[in-house]
């Protein structure tokens, strides 16, 4: 609650400190919110704000939100420098608002902070997707977002109450000890209304068939909004998911794989294929988030069902750090608002350490062993062998198909001779954090455990 | 011991010094090779010695490899077969190294021709000494590839590349064979060691012989012997495999007088012999050999009857005296193809030889039609060559009367059909050699100006070995003499060489010929010699250039062309295989596999574009879309609950 | 163990940020060194205990089954003195050109998976350096190669060989779960095995998954095109060693897994394979460029093995051993070949070649000898394994046999072609300007005609050693299929 609290009033300083002339400062602001918040997470400081219905600090919480915080951090750390008149602070303290939303949906026991959390989540993402405002693309991802944004607020409104009017509770724990004792007497629109509300988080987490807003967004938005999108954004989104289907329902689990499942598997493939045809690389990783997205509802899955979140907090961290590790890149190499393919050409040869980042970063979304990514595919994989044989055939196929066009990029990184100028790297700073993302990718595949221990030892024990 | 090692590592020696000496020896070349050779001769006769009086001995010499239960090592079987093939090989080796000396003379590449030619003895006495079938097979393929580099000595020529290629991939066919039966014998016997399968088969004849049904079915007999005659085939020039031997007078004629007269082309009739008591076993096979023997012996004959180079001519003439060996050994008459075999290499090398000569006085013309008249140019060869060709028409008490003789006088005793085919086929054999003879000594010089003042008889290094081996193919018979003439003496070598065990093992096939019938045989095979000698020799002698050079018509056309078999191999075999291999690489390659790959990842691609279309951009397309998404999963849960 | 491991890869790292001037004479001292040091690990072996020098970490790879458990069985320590040898020739060869740093450490980095691979007793493990592997070839092969559609063949290749690893996961998946092991050392996977449909699965994934690099019949188009646009260090090594994991993985992770002998698939793959021995040879006998022959003779030559291995008998196995050792020494000796002939002539195509025996007598003898070896002449290394070959598949049965020999003929007949073609006949105009071939050329090719006599003369020695390898592999199918 204190982190939230601590993000919450560095957001308003970074957006007051516009009106101070030093351009830097905002920055500077949020970092040091952003460190004092771990901070607070690793001395456990709660000022005995506790809402024990509302909100508690679940250890999972804690693991998440330090990654959340750290992927933050990141992007704060290297972004590039975009025209003059892009209103950062602005920018920084509506991520951080955001982030906000995102911790409160990490801890969330109830509708109303769930509803509260998507909420607090998404509008600033509105405005940040349309931050470049003398950019129309961005400016109609903005809208395009907002609008169908709404949209699933309204499902997700709408579930929430039916599920109230049925079960008159917004406790989740309530509502599940509801159900287990006597889901007999239930009327029918509980269920209907517990599915609207998956099916708005779904929305939120880009699954197919409710992925449609995500390619036109991250295409539109700023590279590095697109990057807290893919990275804190769908954590967050993914944590409320686990939450609605871990713990609860168990009765009921085969039931809801039923449609899950089918879901799981249009996103697996229709991911895979579309990303073939892209050019525009933003667009080809968003269909890839959608792929992997709907391994991360296996890995969800998986972990209800043999209660060990460890499977999907693994994927989703590996994930959202290769991401983060591939946006920060392009968003450094990136003309104009968008980057295609034949930006890449020869990158290897003028810049073999972003190059190498930049490959280790798509290899890992390729889950090709020594990355992150193949442990975690591989955990996951393993797990849905004996979930669904047929997902399991389906999840390689996507993977498959996938490689062809992670390959397409490092293709044209390291075999093409490079088409325009060279933009030389001044910035060590960003350099550093670029390794370190690739180092910590690889880490990740080589002693999966590690990094998690750490943080278990340090912000959890 | 020492002496079979000294015996197989003199020659390797003469090869590796003359191989790392190369250009820098020159002449001296020649001297070491032959020395090296002759070494082996010394060692050789020592050893026969040594097995007269001791008997058949063993010598091992390291262990090439156990597979499980069997154990095949390098080792020497030194028994009266080996030290006989031994003493042929390094003795008319020796000659035919010093013939070289000669005639390689002018040739640059003369450390490498003698170091060739040490590395075949080498695999040579491999083969026969060999103590199992592996060393047979090392020594096989060794005499096959050395062949193959004389042959393709002169490699600057395509086409003797060709020839030897040709002869090589041949060879190869009956190598193949050869392998499938030493995979049979160890299926079978679990074993490859000569003696020890020998032994087996021995019982299974002693308990046949009984009455009793033996230790295998008839049918594995079959198969093993049959496998080993292929190779057989294919290493002594039989029919289908035969083309090869008259392309192989490519090399240089010292090359087709040692290989492919004298020793490597009769290793097939030495495997058989080896094995006789596994043929034995298999009258079927015995049947094939004889039929395939026959054929070849006549069509060889036949082709060389119309033949005017003079090489090409012992080459098939060659084939048939194979034929016959086969022949021989087709009744069970194995001594007797071996006698053959001995007398046949003393004269065809003989007769190579002096075809050599030849060719060197004549300055490498090798046409018998631009020859002619030279008796008087060249006594020395003329002389040698007529006995060559008086031996191999099988002229009364010549060596090739003998061992004919003898053959024929096997073949009568088993059916006198046969013995007429063979009568056959010696008939065209005389009519074509004094055919040659004539075309080439007497008469008078149809060559160019040049060609007669070159006219020069051959150095004496050339002419000794001609005369040696005149002397051998004059008193060759003296080795195995028949009954009514030898009396005790006679039938030397064939007491000497059924010692060994896959002999020892046969029952003796009983001579129920009584001696007039032996005299009238011999009577008939001498009228033979004499009437058709003295026709062609006078059919001959008389002929002018141009009425030989007329164009051939008819069946004489076809034997000219020996019978288009080559075309027809080349279009029935060599074409499609090619055609094969183009198939699969322009059109499976191309249409099946390369699709595999390509064509999947097309599919996916195409599909890609498919589903694009839905991602339009319209935000009014995209509420309708998720509506339908979140009807579609509230349907189906209604399924659910 | 861990440190013969580990060496290459410090290397590596090290070689990737030396100045280009330097990384040339260090790579190569090094893989010298190595080479040696794997002859020094051969020496050391000691055939009676199944694996030597293993070593066990279980936080590495944690969490996933994985661990990292190494340790060299017979067939495994001659692959990896084989892997040094490759590497080391590699880095020979690499002299006569001008690399940058990047390519030596590509080199050693795949030195150290391939040692990996050869050593890793975890399925997990293995499927890791498997992949590992496979990075810095297709970096070497498509940054220095050449010719058109380069990058529709990288495509191609990369992605080939990546869906054929994902066979290879799925089947260890497969196994582990329906099994119940929960852990995949190769001991414990050893104690049970599939049965049943399962297990026919298991044995199509891996013979799809190796079969793309062995590779198997109709799974090899990405062959020829990677082989004919790779520079020539990066077809030694595919050729050289790659080909070799493929048969290897066959060995350790599948033969030892058969519960009841599959009659029907084993028939179909042996049909397949030895179709695949004729199919390649018949190819190669009208081929015009050099490359391609080789190619699709390693095609035939590769084929015939996996027909060895699987007529699952022990003669199989110690040929398939053999083999694989001999044709990557061949192979090698055949590429380098090649290359010193376009290097020296400016063209690797029969046509215009022709007449090299009388511009370079020396160079033609040994590379005589080398094509002997690999046409398998007897007292060459050919000709054992393939005996030993021909033989097990003759026993497994006659007719197989007899088809499969006909490659003996063909071989023969593509490979005399090359040499006529090439090495005598008049001199081309190509050849007339033939560069002198460099003595280091020559001692390298040398030693390969030594090891061509000396494996073929005493077989003996590698036979005894991996007795006891293909011993165990037949007593656990006898134990198992009884």
């Amino acid at each position: 609650m204190l982190t939230i609290l601590i993000l919450f009033l560095t957001g308003l300083c970074t957006m007051f400190a516009s009106f101070l002339t030093n351009k830097q400062l905002p920055k500077y602001l949020g970092i040091s919110g952003i460190l004092i918040a771990l901070a607070t997470l690793h001395l456990r400081l709660g000022l005995g704000l506790d809402f024990p219905t509302f909100f508690t600090m679940f250890p999972l919480t804690r693991i998440v939100s330090v990654v959340a915080l750290f992927l933050l951090l990141v992007i704060f750390l290297a972004h590039r420098k975009y025209e003059e008149d892009y209103d950062w602070s602005a920018v920084y303290s509506l991520m951080l608002f955001s982030t906000c939303g995102v911790i409160l949906l990490f801890g969330q026991r109830n509708l109303l902070t769930l509803f509260l959390g998507i909420e607090i989540m998404s509008i600033p993402l509105y405005v940040l997707a349309a931050s470049k405002r003398n950019q129309a693309i961005s400016l109609e991802a903005g809208l395009k977002y907002f609008i169908l944004g709404s949209f699933a607020s309204a499902f997700l409104l709408f579930g929430i109450a039916l599920v109230y009017g049925s079960t008159s509770s917004f406790v989740l724990d309530e509502i599940m000890s509801i159900q287990e004792n006597h889901g007999g007497q239930l009327p029918a629109y509980f269920h209907v209304g517990y599915i609207f509300i998956i099916v708005s988080i779904l929305f939120k987490m880009a699954v197919a068939p409710f992925h449609f807003w995500s390619p036109d967004v991250y295409d539109g938005s700023p590279t590095v909004v697109t990057s807290f999108m893919t990275t804190v954004v769908k954590l967050g989104s993914s944590i409320a998911m686990y939450f609605l289907l871990a713990g609860f329902f168990k009765s009921q689990f085969e039931n809801y794989c039923k449609f899950l499942l089918p879901i799981i598997a249009f996103s697996f493939l229709l991911g895979a294929i579309l990303g073939l045809v892209q050019n525009n690389i933003k667009r080809m990783l968003a269909y890839s988030s959608i792929s992997h997205i709907a391994f991360v509802l296996v890995a969800i899955i998986l972990s209800v069902a043999m209660n060990d979140q460890g499977v999907f907090i693994f994927y989703l961290m590996t994930y959202s750090i290769a991401s983060l590790l591939v946006f920060v890149i392009l968003d450094y190499l990136e003309q104009g608002n968008s980057i295609f393919l034949d930006q890449l050409n020869g990158l290897s040869k003028h810049q073999p350490i972003l190059a190498l980042a930049l490959a280790i970063g798509i290899l890992s979304m390729a889950g090709i062993p020594f990355t992150g990514g193949f442990i975690a595919k591989y955990r996951v994989l393993m797990g849905i062998y004996q979930l669904n044989v047929w997902i399991f055939a389906i999840g390689l196929l996507s993977s498959a198909i996938a490689i062809g066009y992670y390959l397409k990029i490092l293709n044209r990184i390291f075999f093409h001779e490079n088409s325009q100028e060279n933009v030389a790297i001044k910035n060590n700073l960003f350099v550093g954090v670029v390794s370190i993302l690739a180092l910590v990718t690889i880490t990740l595949g080589i002693f999966p455990e590690l990094i998690l221990q750490v943080i278990h030892s340090f912000f959890v024990a | 011991m020492i002496l079979a090692k000294i015996l197989i590592l003199s020659p390797i020696i003469g090869f590796l010094i003359n191989l790392i000496g190369g250009k820098r020896l020159g002449k001296v070349s020649g001297i070491i090779g032959t020395a090296a050779v002759f070494i082996s001769f010394i060692c050789a006769l020592l050893m026969y010695r040594k097995v007269l009086s001791t008997g058949a001995y063993d010598v091992p010499l390291l262990t090439w490899m156990h597979i499980s239960t069997i154990h095949i090592g390098f080792n020497l079987w030194v028994d009266e077969l080996s030290t006989w093939m031994m003493l042929i090989i390094t003795g008319i080796g020796t000659l035919i190294h010093l013939y070289s000396i000669g005639y390689m003379s002018h040739d640059k590449g003369i450390g490498r021709f003698f170091a060739y030619l040490n590395l075949f003895i080498f695999s040579m006495l491999m083969l026969v000494l060999g103590g199992n079938f592996i060393m047979l097979f090392i020594g096989w393929e060794g005499v096959g590839l050395c062949s193959y580099l004389l042959i393709g000595f002169w490699f600057k020529n395509v086409e003797y590349g060709h020839a030897s290629r040709k002869a090589f991939i041949m060879n190869r066919i009956g190598d193949l064979g050869l392998l499938l039966g030493i995979f049979l014998c160890i299926q079978t016997f679990g074993t490859i060691n000569f003696n020890e399968i020998n032994s087996i088969a021995a019982e299974d004849l002693a308990l046949k012989a009984s009455g009793q049904l033996g230790l295998f079915q008839p049918y594995i007999y079959t198969a093993i012997t049959l496998c080993l005659f292929i190779g057989a085939m294919g290493k002594s020039a039989q029919i289908p495999l035969y083309t090869w031997l008259p392309d192989a007078m490519a090399g240089p004629t010292p090359v087709s007088a040692l290989i492919h007269a004298a020793t490597m082309v009769t290793a097939g009739i030495y495997l058989v012999v080896r094995n006789a008591a596994l043929f034995e076993l298999a009258p079927f096979t015995l049947d094939f050999i004889l039929v395939i023997g026959m054929a070849t012996s006549i069509l060889g004959a036949l082709i060389g009857l119309f033949q005017n180079d003079i090489k090409k001519v012992l080459a098939y003439s060659t084939v048939s005296q194979l034929g016959l060996m086969f022949v021989a050994l087709g009744v069970g008459a194995y001594t007797s193809a071996m006698f053959h075999l001995t007398t046949h290499a003393f004269f065809k090398a003989l007769l190579f030889l002096g075809a050599g000569s030849v060719i060197h006085s004549m300055s490498g013309e090798q046409n018998i039609l631009s020859m002619g008249g030279l008796k008087n140019k060249i006594k020395l060869t003329h002389f040698t060559f007529a006995i060559g060709t008086l031996a191999i028409i099988g002229a009364p008490f010549m060596s090739g009367f003998f061992s004919k003789d003898e053959i024929l006088e096997k073949l009568y005793n088993h059916s006198p059909i046969i013995w007429g085919f063979a009568l056959t086929s010696a008939a065209i054999t005389i009519i074509y050699m004094v055919r040659v003879y004539t075309l080439t000594f007497s008469g008078n010089f149809r060559g160019t100006k040049e060609q007669e003042d070159h006219l020069h008889e051959s150095p004496s290094s050339m002419t000794l070995p001609l005369i040696i081996l005149a002397i051998l193919s004059i008193l060759g018979g003296v080795l195995n003499l028949p009954n009514l003439i030898g009396g005790l003496s006679s039938q030397k070598m064939g007491l000497w060489l059924s010692k060994i065990n896959s002999l020892k093992a046969i029952p003796a096939h009983v001579n129920h010929l009584s001696h007039s019938m032996e005299i009238m045989l011999m009577l008939i095979a001498t009228a033979l010699v004499i009437v058709l000698g003295s026709f062609s020799y006078f059919k001959y002698k008389k002929q002018r250039l141009t009425e030989l050079s007329e164009p051939r018509r008819g069946f004489s056309l076809w034997g000219e062309h020996k019978f288009y078999v080559d075309e027809f191999y080349h279009n029935i075999f060599v074409k499609p295989l090619e055609s094969l291999g183009d198939f699969f690489f322009y059109y499976i390659e191309h249409y099946f596999i390369q699709p595999i790959t390509f064509g999947s990842s097309r599919i996916a691609y195409s599909a890609g574009q498919l589903l694009r279309i839905i991602q339009n951009g319209n935000i009014e397309y995209y509420l309708v879309y998720i509506a339908i998404g979140a009807v579609l999963v509230l349907s189906l849960s209604m399924f659910v609950f | 163990m861990h440190l013969i491991l580990i060496l290459p890869f410090v290397v590596a790292i090290i070689a990737f940020f030396m100045p280009h001037k330097l990384v040339k004479e260090y790579s190569l001292a090094f893989s010298g060194a190595f080479f040696l040091l794997s002859l020094y690990v051969l020496f050391q072996y000691n055939p009676l205990n199944y694996y030597n020098f293993t070593y066990y970490n279980e936080s590495f790879l944690a969490g996933t089954g994985g661990s990292l458990h190494l340790g060299l069985d017979s067939i495994g320590v001659l692959m990896f003195v084989l892997t040094n040898f490759v590497v080391f020739y590699v880095n020979i060869l690499a002299r006569n050109k001008s690399y940058t740093s990047a390519f030596y450490g590509c080199i050693f980095l795949m030195q150290f998976a391939l040692i990996g691979v050869f050593s890793s007793l975890n399925a997990i493990l293995f499927y890791f350096f498997w992949e590992l592997a496979l990075l810095p070839v297709y970096y070497i092969v498509y940054q220095w190669g050449s010719g058109k559609d380069l990058n529709k063949a990288f495509v191609q290749f990369f992605v080939y060989t990546f869906v054929g690893s994902l066979f290879i996961l799925t089947a260890f998946i497969l196994f582990a779960i329906e099994t119940k092991t929960t852990s995949f050392e190769i001991t414990e996977m050893a104690k049970n095995s599939l049965t049943g449909p399962t297990q026919i699965l298991y044995t199509l994934f891996l013979v799809i998954g190796f079969g793309v690099k062995i590779p198997i019949f109709p799974l090899h188009s990405w062959q020829a095109n990677t082989y004919r646009k790779a520079p020539a260090e990066g077809t030694i090594l595919l050729s050289g060693i790659m080909l070799k994991m493929g048969l290897f993985g066959l060995i350790r992770w599948l033969v030892p897994f058969q519960e009841e002998s599959l009659p029907i698939i084993q028939k179909i793959i042996l049909a397949l394979a030895i179709f695949g021995t004729i199919y390649g040879a018949s190819i190669a006998l009208r081929r015009n460029d050099m490359k391609l022959i080789a190619a699709f003779s390693s095609l035939s030559h590769v084929g015939l093995i996996a027909a060895g291995i699987f007529s699952y008998k022990y003669i199989g196995f110690q040929g398939a051993v053999f083999q694989m050792l001999v044709h990557g020494i061949n192979i090698v000796g055949i590429f380098y070949i090649i290359d010193i002939i376009e290097r020296s002539s400016g063209t690797r195509y029969l046509s215009e070649l022709g007449g090299i025996a009388s511009k370079a007598p020396i160079f033609s003898t040994l590379a005589f000898i080398i094509i002997l070896g690999s046409i398998a002449v007897p007292l060459t290394n050919g000709f054992p394994g393939e005996f030993l070959l021909l033989m097990s598949v003759f026993m497994y049965q006659p007719i197989l046999g007899a088809i499969a020999g006909i490659t003996i003929i063909l071989g023969a007949a593509y490979m005399l072609r090359v040499f006529q073609r090439a090495f005598m006949g008049e001199v081309s105009d190509h050849v007339s300007e033939f560069k002198p071939v460099s003595n280091a050329d020559l001692y390298a090719l040398g030693f390969i005609v030594v090891l061509v006599f000396l494996l073929g003369i005493y077989p003996q020695y590698v036979l005894d050693l991996t007795a006891n390898g293909s011993q165990y592999l037949t007593n656990l199918l006898e134990l198992k299929n009884n």
